[in-house]
């Protein structure tokens, strides 16, 4: 079966034939593609672009992100741990109660010994080279010492409720109970007692039931 | 004879009979263009080329179908281009066709994404140096642009780009049978629609 406007075999149909002519003005007008040399495949790019590629920047940019942040946690904790050990000496030279303990020798010569104290006064020995008697203090947390001083301040002060009521002493407090136990007598005479009346109650209507049957 | 039933895209064909001739004609084309995409993975200029010439007036119809006519030349080069660049994830070399027509019909619906905010320039505006048979043309084709979007490609494919329907079932890779039904739907919704407008045209002349 012919059908021209399926495959244009046959007879051609009039306004088909017409459509054709009057949209034919609208088709494709061939131009040459321009195809840039970068969108072939399999085309070598430039050194440069491979060197410079898109997943090793990302690598790269990540590798010096992660190298900054470590320095700078690596100081931040140098720099913390110094600011401790200087306000643990402050402190223990204030207060003067340095404990004898380990003792670091300044030796000035040599330079292997870093502490020095210069509040304190060094003993000349033979050589000459000066010894500050120090105790090396233990390195403790931040919230370990806030607990360490807690407890510490709990021992010397022991805790008073000052909202609990004042308990009564010797002979008052003996009153006292006495009256407690004659309060709880009599509560338990009086709870007896209602039982009972209860129990009578119940038996006076249990009788009344019977009879009424 | 045979019975056709077509709803949308669906298509079930009951006693179909094709034609060997319409089946045979497509196969040479898929062959063809699975050597030449071959070429073009190695690096063939020529080869892609050959496969522009063979494409080009689908991928026009196609987005004829759906962007305003003075887009569409240069949609048409980089529809082409984005095709060369992602060649090489086309699974099946034989499936260019169909591949190509997904990737036009991907960017059509690209470029009305992109152009959403500003104004678009209709086809009804009458350009300064269009001649009367172009106007009327575009007449013509605003009214295929009513018709329901499964009729628009092959009518545009049929009318405007020359395609016979077995030409455009190769290409597209639609079912033939499909091809077959959805222009001659369109065809009879396209007589209705010039039909009401020569009456509304006569009606104006009185």
């Amino acid at each position: 079966m012919s059908d021209y406007l399926w495959d244009k075999t046959g007879e051609p149909e009039a306004d088909v034939e017409e459509l054709e002519n009057l949209l034919g003005a609208l088709k494709y007008r061939e131009r040459p593609l321009e195809i840039p040399a970068t969108a072939m495949p399999n085309v070598a790019r430039p050194p440069a672009a491979t060197m410079f590629s898109r997943p090793r920047l990302t690598i790269a940019a990540s590798l010096i992100l992660m190298l900054l942040a470590g320095t700078w946690l690596v100081t931040r904790r140098n720099e913390q741990h110094t600011n401790y050990l200087a306000e643990d000496k402050r402190e223990s030279v204030t207060n003067g109660n340095s404990q004898p303990g380990s003792e670091i020798v300044s030796n000035n010569g040599t330079g292997k010994n870093t502490i020095v104290n210069p509040t304190v006064a060094p003993k000349p020995t033979e050589n000459g080279v000066g010894i500050v008697k120090m105790t090396i203090p233990k390195r403790q947390r931040p919230l370990q010492q806030f607990f360490a001083r807690r407890q510490q301040r709990q021992q010397q002060q022991p805790r008073v409720n000052k909202n609990a009521p004042a308990l009564p002493q010797g002979e008052e407090f003996a009153v006292t109970q006495e009256e407690g136990r004659e309060a709880t007598a009599k509560v338990m005479l009086a709870l007896r007692l209602a039982s009972a009346k209860l129990n009578f109650a119940q038996r006076e209507l249990q009788e009344i039931s019977r009879v009424e049957r | 004879m045979y019975e056709l039933e077509a709803t949308g895209g669906m298509l079930q064909v009951i006693g179909t009979d094709m034609s060997a001739r319409e089946a045979a004609a497509p196969l040479v084309e898929i062959s063809s263009d699975a050597a030449l995409v071959a070429s073009v993975r190695a690096g063939d200029r020529e080869a892609y080329g050959r496969l522009y010439d063979a494409y080009s007036r689908m991928v026009h119809g196609i987005l004829l179908a759906r962007v305003p006519y003075g887009e569409v030349d240069d949609l048409v080069q980089d529809v082409f281009l984005v095709a060369l660049r992602k060649i090489d994830s086309l699974r099946d070399a034989n499936l260019f066709g169909p591949w190509l027509a997904m990737i036009t019909r991907n960017r059509a619906m690209d470029f009305h994404r992109r152009s959403r905010d500003t104004a678009e320039l209709t086809d009804d505006l009458p350009a300064a140096n269009t001649s009367a048979p172009e106007a009327e043309a575009t007449e013509v084709l605003n009214l295929i642009r009513l018709l329901p979007e499964a009729y628009r490609e092959p009518l545009i494919l049929r009318f405007v780009e020359g395609m016979t329907g077995p030409e455009i079932a190769g290409r597209t890779g639609l079912a033939p049978a499909s091809v077959r039904v959805n222009i001659h739907r369109g065809m009879k919704l396209l007589r209705e629609k010039m039909g009401a407008r020569e009456v509304q045209k006569g009606a104006l002349k009185l």
